[in-house]
């Protein structure tokens, strides 16, 4: 019988817990049942990984960008510089547990997610603002979308994890 | 150290042989890109491989990551070697800075996914490698 299904037939934690507690601690040590151990788990693992890669990319685009030449377009390369802060925060959030941890992680995604989509639509309906382009720009386009993709799976992830937490 | 001694000598060398060895270097770099993307899509099918069987990456996938690894540095030595001879478009901060991330990526990522000890692990990887490709690529691109 896998974890999961134990985790399943046994109804909530506490009473798994009771009812037969060496097969919890089993469980525990084992580690296999994924969302159990928080966000940074089984798919989250995945999910703090490209997380993660997009942390550093956006933070070294944007770092050079403003290095480089701040003054030619300041509106974007600032947007990239909060763009970037946004998934270093995510980042961290969803690697650890906790509830703080877990209410800055929903923040982060949930910005993210309105960031990426008001950027996105300005970016479209007013070229102008956006002289260069960003993380945000068209959704993401120059990214895969993955931009758009992330908050959304980040905010899944989180309500899932949170249900059976 | 002794690495460090090798790249000072064969940044020395290349100096010194001019232009045609320009062009051999580069077309290692265009080589090695298609190697680490070729070793990446390989390690990739792998862990999709053990994902749908419900297991962890297995030895096949350490090899896998360590040989595209071992791609990623000797293209970015070779990448280096175009940057110091000054026969590369890139600044020094975007040398560094795409050299340095895509060396330390798959070892941090490897270290990341052997922390997860369910089938998920095998998506961190394919992740991992193709970041690392698609850095290698913008290598071979921007230099």
């Amino acid at each position: 019988m896998t974890v999961k299904k134990i985790w399943q037939s046994s109804g909530t934690q506490s009473s798994r817990a009771q009812s037969n507690p060496a097969q919890f601690s089993g469980a525990q040590q084992s580690g296999s049942a994924g969302h159990r151990r928080g966000t940074a788990s089984g798919p989250g693992r995945v999910l703090v990984a490209v997380y993660g890669i997009f942390a550093v990319s956006a933070s070294a685009r944007a770092g050079y960008q403003i290095a480089g030449d701040f003054q030619s377009a300041p509106v974007p390369y600032l947007m990239s510089a909060f763009a970037a802060a946004l998934y270093v925060v995510a980042t961290i959030a969803l690697a650890r547990t906790g509830p703080v941890m877990r209410a800055v992680a929903w923040g982060a995604v949930l910005v993210e997610l309105v960031g990426v989509v008001v950027v996105g639509a300005l970016s479209v309906t007013w070229p102008d603002l956006f002289p260069v382009a960003s993380v945000w720009s068209h959704f993401g386009a120059g990214y895969g979308y993955v931009p758009l993709v992330l908050p959304l799976l980040g905010m899944l992830w989180l309500w899932y994890d949170g249900k059976h937490r | 150290m002794w690495s460090a001694g090798v790249g000072v000598g064969t940044v020395r060398w290349a100096r010194g042989c001019g232009g045609v060895y320009t062009a051999w270097v580069e077309l290692m770099l265009q080589i090695l890109t298609y190697a680490v993307f070729g070793s990446a899509v390989v390690t990739g099918l792998g862990a999709v491989v053990d994902f749908v069987r419900n297991s962890r990456p297995d030895w096949v996938a350490l090899i896998g990551a360590a040989v595209t690894e071992v791609l990623v540095v000797i293209a970015v030595v070779v990448a280096m070697v175009l940057f110091f001879t000054g026969q590369s478009n890139a600044t020094a901060v975007m040398a560094w800075g795409y050299s340095l991330c895509a060396v330390a990526l798959l070892p941090v990522a490897f270290v990341w996914a052997v922390g997860e000890p369910t089938r998920w692990a095998n998506l961190v990887l394919i992740v991992a490698v193709s970041g690392v490709a698609g850095l290698v690529g913008r290598i071979q691109e921007l230099w």
